[in-house]
């Protein structure tokens, strides 16, 4: 069912997901390869290259790594994290996360714009972790953006998709990927992403502080699947009354 | 500036702790003024459960580890409850080059990637020029390099950083203006306000973590706390890029320490953490060694970081291991054995947080 190119790089599998807040990374291990995970995030901040302790990049195996400027508070930091983290991982895929606020965890759309030139000069793919304000998209996307990764609801929260309406709004007017991030907390709410026409899921807490991390990353992969192929069927509108199944309009058009 | 703000808030606390207060506990966010009712509620198990909750969405199943390293008690400050005060008459050092090099590899092939520099407040011996080049060693060895010093002023903090200082600790000690003046009866320390504006001063030369707390015993802890609340509320209101923690520490026996201190409970303790975690989710809870091995144990997953192995002598891990220290430890454990305790209880102990 590959029909989503991202940077021109077939992805099936279009459930991403973070490797944060696992409580051992060979769980974490088990679940990327036995839900067939392609994508995965890995912030640079906990990626270690030392001898004494363990290196989560020993633990994943999948198609493609995205790094994650996570910790960054400007442009340049978001440059300088993901310089590293091509040095560390040999990717070129960002996932670009800049925030100035450790309450609610809200990315910075404005450093985000300035990010997106800044590293897509670089030579980088970008993946911009983003409030959903069209002004700002549109200028990510004038900067070198793809792709667009709106979120959810805030970071951790498992809130669900409070930003459809704002997001409904991206996908009508942009011609780009667009990728739910954060706040995404449960197979359900991955599927109506999906339904509405979004092109992948990326979560992280849902997955890594559930009881069973491998059964529920399946359950988002199948989740994400089923939701994009109910939007490839063509999901039929929702009705106030009931519709008969033989319709006037059947009748008026036989003569 | 909160030192600014500090008389209407004490005079404000001082009123409202007469008081009884309520709040909702099921409701989703709590207010700064919240605190009042929080430390007079008894649902303690609900409030854990709901941080405990908190701490697995906004960390995961992460607990952030640390050690600390001395490396000077030089002292000009007359703090009446510290083992390092200027008229202990121990012995003097600030470690050497070398010597701090040496501490630094024990650290390193321990596992640790942050590391504390802690040093007695004495500008003239310890000057920024020899705090520059320790961290400068330090990022040579670990990832993280944080400090707790003297004051400094913006100036300074901004030359530090370019060495590469990602964080700065700085207690307040007390909240309690008078007490405040009593503990701390001569040496630059003694001015209160001074000591409030550092870590203004830390995060406007652009330092990325804070921690702050205070020494609980010192006065009122239930005031303490309040205190702690609001000046928290008010750093995470003006710099809210920085990322936070706290420390609860308790006064623990020094050398040569005659002091009459408040008894602060493990359940009051844990009480006060809770109900600051209640408030500030997203700020991290620092417990370290100072602390026994079960308050420890219970304490993780409530507490996001946590220090290790620690001595708090200068040059303990290595060179001079008998010598007086600042505090004592309680939780004698190696990093290895915290780890491995750690682990056991299904988190994962992350030496890495910034690179």
């Amino acid at each position: 069912m590959v029909d989503i190119k991202f940077y021109g790089e077939e992805i099936e599998n279009l459930f991403f997901m973070g490797t944060g807040k696992f409580g051992n990374f060979d769980i974490m291990k088990k679940a990327i390869e036995e839900a067939n995970i392609e994508v995965v995030t890995v912030a640079v901040r906990r990626a270690s290259y030392s001898e004494t302790n363990e290196n989560i990049l020993d633990y994943i195996n999948a198609k493609k790594i995205m790094i994650n400027t996570s910790g960054a508070r400007s442009a340049e930091e978001a440059l300088f994290i993901a310089k590293i983290g091509r040095e560390l991982i040999n990717t070129n895929w960002v996932k670009i996360e800049i925030i100035n606020d450790t309450k609610y965890l809200m990315p910075d759309n404005q450093e985000t714009i300035k990010a997106c030139k800044l590293l897509t000069e670089n030579g980088f793919n970008v993946f911009p972790y983003m409030y959903p304000d069209l002004y700002d998209a549109r200028r990510m996307v004038e900067n070198g953006a793809e792709v667009l990764m709106p979120l959810g609801s805030p970071i951790g929260t498992n809130k669900g998709f409070k930003t459809k309406e704002l997001v409904k709004i991206l996908l009508n007017e942009m011609d780009v990927k667009i990728v739910i991030d954060a706040g995404i907390g449960k197979p359900s709410h991955a599927a109506e992403v999906m339904e509405m026409g979004c092109h992948a899921v990326l979560a992280n807490t849902a997955v890594s502080i559930s009881d069973n991390p491998v059964k529920m990353v399946k359950a988002f992969s199948y989740a994400v699947m089923a939701g994009r192929l109910a939007y490839l069927a063509g999901i039929p509108e929702e009705k106030d009354f009931a519709e008969a199944s033989s319709p006037l309009f059947g009748c008026i058009g036989r003569d | 500036m909160f030192s600014e703000l500090i008389g209407e808030i004490i005079r404000m606390v001082k009123s409202e702790i007469k008081r009884k207060h309520y709040v909702n506990l099921n409701k989703e966010f709590f207010m700064a003024r919240d605190i009042f009712a929080l430390l007079e509620s008894n649902e303690l198990s609900f409030m854990a459960k709901r941080v405990l909750k908190n701490n697995k969405k906004f960390f995961g199943n992460v607990v952030f580890l640390y050690a600390p390293l001395y490396v000077s008690n030089y002292c000009v400050n007359g703090c009446i409850y510290c083992g390092f005060k200027n008229s202990n008459l121990i012995k003097r050092r600030k470690l050497n080059y070398d010597e701090i090099r040496k501490e630094m590899l024990y650290l390193k092939k321990s596992g640790v990637e942050h590391v504390l520099i802690l040093t007695g407040e004495d500008p003239e011996n310890v000057g920024v020029e020899y705090l520059y080049n320790v961290i400068k060693i330090g990022k040579m060895f670990f990832k993280e390099v944080s400090l707790e010093s003297y004051s400094l002023n913006e100036d300074d903090y901004k030359y530090l950083i370019s060495a590469g200082l990602t964080g700065v600790t700085m207690y307040q000690e007390t909240y309690c203006i008078e007490e405040y003046a009593e503990l701390h009866p001569f040496g630059p320390k003694s001015d209160y306000k001074k000591r409030l504006n550092t870590i203004e001063h830390a995060i406007k030369a652009g330092v990325r973590e804070i921690n702050i707390g205070v020494l609980y015993g010192l006065c009122d802890p239930v005031f303490e706390t309040i205190m702690l609340a609001y000046h928290m509320d008010y750093l995470l209101k003006t710099y809210p890029w920085i990322e936070y923690s706290v420390s609860f520490p308790r006064m623990k026996p020094a050398y040569n320490v005659k002091f009459d201190f408040e008894q602060v409970s493990d359940k009051e303790l844990i009480h006060y953490i809770l109900a600051f975690k209640l408030l500030f989710p997203r700020v991290h809870v620092n417990i370290s060694t100072r602390e026994n091995e079960n308050f420890r144990n219970a304490l993780v997953g409530v507490a996001t970081k946590m220090s290790a192995g620690s001595s708090t002598n200068v040059g303990g891990y290595t060179i001079y291991k008998d010598e007086v220290k600042q505090f004592s430890t309680e939780d004698k454990r190696t990093i290895e054995e915290f780890i491995r305790y750690v682990k056991s209880r299904g988190y994962n102990p992350a030496m890495v947080n910034w690179v």
